[in-house]
């Protein structure tokens, strides 16, 4: 588990903790002080706390620089206050700092300049110097003393002593053997009776006839200990003590002092500048690291709203208005935090009324999509670029190809891929960069299911504000629309011959028949044949026009049919095993398996093969090969069954091919032209459709489609 | 483990480390060390002698005669010992301080007992600190329970660094040759 301190406490504290410390570095300098002797504590208790401060806002700038390179929201802010403030303490606590050092460096060097060290000297060398007098004039009165006991007896020597100690201001004076037993003591104190200051170590050097004087102190007091010999031969000693005057001896101790302690400040001089440059570094340090530390502090206050604001502006991107944040400040980033609160609300508002008029929108849309989707007619729409933009499902069965893979394209893409629409783009490219007006074209196209009319209705299209935004072209397949229409019309016209033309041929065969009769015996041979041949001639006619008038009855009349379901395959074996028989007509049947049954009329049907055979036959002039495929297919999910013949014969001339269909058309010298309209007709009524196979070039070939049992139950 | 979170670590040690280097350096000195020390053992009266390799270092030197007075204090304890150390329980112990100061007026040294104010005057430094190389405690009357058992000796020199002049004292934690102190011990005598 992560344990999180709270920086803001911490460095207060350590703040708080390092200037109390600091303060009682200050109070420890004096040597006076009873916190001298905690010193050293207070400077390691002080640089630890500020090493503890320098992790911590070290810790900080490290996380600073992790949110920096993130790029998190604020970090930027939090990078530029913070150096400010290092800048802002960082260049006056450093000018301090420096001329610190500097005024610190040289009161420091001014305090032991040359001057007063020569001085300390010379009155150190000026003390040493008066007590060396001293001790000198001192000796002279010890020497001069022993000439005066010199020649003395012991006892009159040692009577004299007092006498001796009172005139010479001595404070002692001790007699001592060659040994360096006491012989007699004089001393200031009666009470004394022994010398204060031992005599041996001193005691030999006199013995090799030297006399000996030295500066000693007795209880912190100076004092001249001066030891003469008396009389060499006799062996005795003088040892004499003298007081060194208190004025003498306060002095002394002053000079001494001070020089003492003017070297013991010589000596620290280095150590002193040392210990301030280092308590002067420590006070920086923690002057930049409470700068640093504050601002760290106080840029978390400003930031925070800050982050709230980018974690709003965040949701408000995923879409989500409904958290707002929290106005903890009345200044101006609270204000702002009111601020961008009132414009959620103000975005969520609008988002709602865009959702609903979207919404809205969509489903007018999608109004739209099932409307075009129900119209049979073919609706394309064009952008401002006459780019393809929009297409319903019929303009995809209308002009057989998936329109919507060329949105975004012109026109003109369509007929790369499907060259037979060319006609479509070369009639209605034009009129679409036209743009202004309503215009309305037939065209004719050739697709898959053979050749097709299309009613062209195009539009321009304009915003409300009146600016060109593109155009829309409606177009319908009216080829059985067209269809229907000439076939109504042949067989009003089949009608109408069949009654107009068939009911005076009786009486004109009759009336031909009688003259033939009446005639016959009243005229010359040569008259008779031609009368004969004359009647025959009409009578014959007359039958052919019979003939045509039924054609045209059979055509002009829907008959009864009897449906039922038939299997195409046996009836179609059953008609081609007819003209299978000729000599030179080969038929070839392909078939599939599981070819469902045809709801239809088997004699009209049957009519429909003898047609078809008939003409192959005489296409091909009894010689050739019939070719029949019957297969089982699936059109938008329903089944058919399709049925091909094809001839190996003269085929059907392309100018014939588009109207082969039409009453009365033939490029045969005995037919009448119904044949094929008639078959056209009858397929029809059984919902099925038939038309010239265009890719086959070996002769003639039809396709015939019928629907299948399974469709209609 | 993520580099920052190792870098935490590794700052962490070599911090406790430069904490722990002060009293590390404190041993390894050359100027102080113990060259023998004899436990006496006797029926009644014990004793303890000590000769140490006490010499200044050049900069303690120049602090003397700068009239800085460096101060050591020596101390002796015994203890019998025990399983675990730090049960030791302490029968004897003794602690003095002294001063080694220079007298410029007399041109000499002073070696004082802190403790009862008693001095000797030495005309030269090596006098001095031959007399402070020397260690004496005795008779020690240890109780009759432990006459025969094991004890521990310890002698501990300490120079006062705190004694010091405040300006020195930082700098004589990081100098080597403020480095004044020493000990020793005598295992189960």
């Amino acid at each position: 588990m992560r344990i999180r301190v709270p920086f803001g406490i911490s460095a207060l504290l350590l703040l708080g903790f390092i200037f109390l410390s600091l303060q009682l570095m200050s109070s420890a300098l004096q040597e006076a002080s009873p916190l001298s002797g905690m010193y050293s504590w207070l400077l390691l208790s002080n640089t630890i706390a500020t090493l503890i401060l320098l992790l911590l806002v070290g810790v900080n700038a490290f996380s600073l620089m992790r949110r920096l390179r993130k790029k998190e929201a604020g970090s930027r802010l939090n990078t530029r206050i913070v150096l400010l403030f290092i800048v802002l303490s960082l260049v006056p606590a450093g000018v301090v700092f420096y001329y610190s050092l500097q005024f610190l460096n040289q009161s420091i060097d001014g305090w032991f300049n040359v001057e007063i060290d020569a001085a300390m000297d010379d009155a150190l060398e000026l003390s040493h110097a008066s007590l060396e007098q001293r001790i000198r004039w001192n000796l002279n009165q010890s020497q001069q003393v022993a000439e005066r006991l010199n020649g003395k007896t012991l006892a009159e020597a040692t009577y004299s002593l007092d006498q001796v100690r009172e005139i010479t201001t001595a404070s002692e004076i001790t007699l001592l053997s060659k040994k360096g037993e006491i012989i007699a003591f004089s001393g200031l104190i009666a009470s004394d009776i022994l010398p204060s200051l031992p005599v041996t170590p001193l005691f030999l050097q006199v013995l090799q006839g030297e006399d000996h004087v030295k500066l000693e102190s007795i209880n912190d007091e100076l004092v001249v200990q001066a030891l003469v010999a008396i009389n060499v031969n006799a062996g005795y000693y003088l040892q004499i003590i003298y007081p060194i005057p208190e004025r003498i001896t306060d002095l002394t101790d002053s000079v001494e002092f001070a020089y003492v302690r003017f070297q013991e400040m010589t000596y620290l001089r280095h150590s002193l500048k040392v210990s301030f440059s280092l308590v002067l570094s420590l006070v920086l340090l923690v002057s930049l690291l409470a700068s640093i530390s504050v601002a760290f502090i106080s840029v978390r206050e400003i930031i925070a709203p800050i982050r709230d604001l980018v974690r709003g502006t965040k949701s408000v991107a995923a879409g989500f208005y409904e958290q707002l944040l929290p106005v903890k400040r009345q200044d101006d980033l609270g204000f702002l935090v009111d601020s961008f609160n009132k414009m959620v609300q103000q975005i969520s508002l609008s988002r709602d009324d865009a959702r609903i008029s979207a919404l809205e929108i969509e489903q007018q849309r999608a109004y739209l999509e099932a409307l075009l989707s129900s119209l049979t007619s073919g609706v394309l729409s064009f952008d401002a670029d006459l780019n393809i933009r929009k297409a319903n499902h019929s303009a995809n069965i209308i002009l057989h190809i998936q329109v919507m893979r060329y949105f975004g394209l012109g026109l003109s893409s369509l007929a790369r891929e499907r060259p037979d629409l060319q006609e479509l783009v070369n009639v209605v490219q034009p009129l679409l960069e036209k743009s202004d007006e309503i215009w309305q074209r037939n065209i004719t196209i050739d697709t898959p299911d053979g050749r097709r009319e299309l009613l062209c209705q195009g539009s321009p299209l304009f915003s409300t504000e009146g600016g060109y935004i593109g155009a829309v072209v409606v177009f319908d397949d009216i080829t059985d629309l067209i269809q229907a229409q000439k076939s109504a019309a042949w067989a009003e016209v089949a009608r109408r011959l069949a009654h107009e033309i068939k009911n005076p041929l009786t009486p004109i065969q009759l009336a031909a028949e009688r003259l033939q009769h009446k005639l016959k015996d009243k005229l010359n041979e040569e008259d008779q044949q031609l009368l004969v041949r004359s009647i025959r001639t009409i009578v014959q006619q007359v039958e052919a026009l019979k003939f045509m008038v039924d054609d045209f009855s059979v055509y002009a009349q829907s008959g009864q049919k009897m449906i039922e379901n038939i299997d195409l395959r046996v009836l179609v074996k059953e008609v081609a095993s007819l003209y299978d028989a000729a000599p030179n007509i080969a038929v070839l049947i392909q078939e599939e398996k599981n070819i469902p049954k045809v709801p239809a009329d088997i004699v009209t049907i049957r009519q429909v093969l003898h047609n078809l055979f008939k003409n192959a036959c005489e296409a091909m002039a009894g010689n050739g090969r019939i070719t029949i495929k019957i297969q089982s297919i699936v059109q938008a999910k329903i089944p058919f069954v399709r049925l091909a013949i094809y001839d190996t014969g003269c085929g059907v001339d392309i100018k014939q091919a588009k109207e082969i269909f039409e009453p009365y058309v033939s490029h045969k010298e005995k037919g009448t032209g119904l044949g094929l309209a008639i078959a056209k007709k009858i397929i029809e009524e059984h919902g099925g459709t038939i038309r010239l196979d265009n890719h086959y070039k070996d002769g003639a070939g039809f396709i015939m489609i019928f629907p299948a049992v399974m469709y209609l139950s | 483990m993520p580099v920052c979170k190792r870098a935490y670590r590794l700052s962490s040690i070599y911090i406790l480390l430069g904490f722990f280097y002060v009293p590390i350096s404190y041993a390894t000195t050359d100027w102080l060390f113990v060259k023998n020390m004899r436990w006496e053992r006797a029926a009644i009266n014990s004793s303890l002698s000590a000769e140490l390799s006490f010499s200044l270092s050049p900069t303690a030197r120049e602090a003397l005669h700068s009239g800085i007075v460096l101060y050591w204090d020596i101390s002796v304890s015994i203890s019998n010992t025990h399983f675990l150390a730090f049960f030791n329980e302490s029968i004897y112990s003794n602690s003095n301080r002294y001063s080694l100061r220079y007298n410029t007026l007399f041109n000499d040294f002073r070696v004082q007992n802190v403790n009862d104010a008693s001095f000797r005057r030495f005309s030269s430094l090596s006098d001095a600190v031959n007399y402070l190389a020397v260690i004496r405690y005795g008779p020690i009357i240890l109780p009759h329970n432990i006459e025969k058992a094991c004890v521990v000796v310890d002698l501990n020199v300490l120079f006062d660094k705190e004694s010091l002049p405040i300006p020195l004292r930082p700098i004589a934690y990081f100098d080597e040759g403020w480095n004044l102190s020493t000990n020793a011990r005598l295992e189960c005598e």
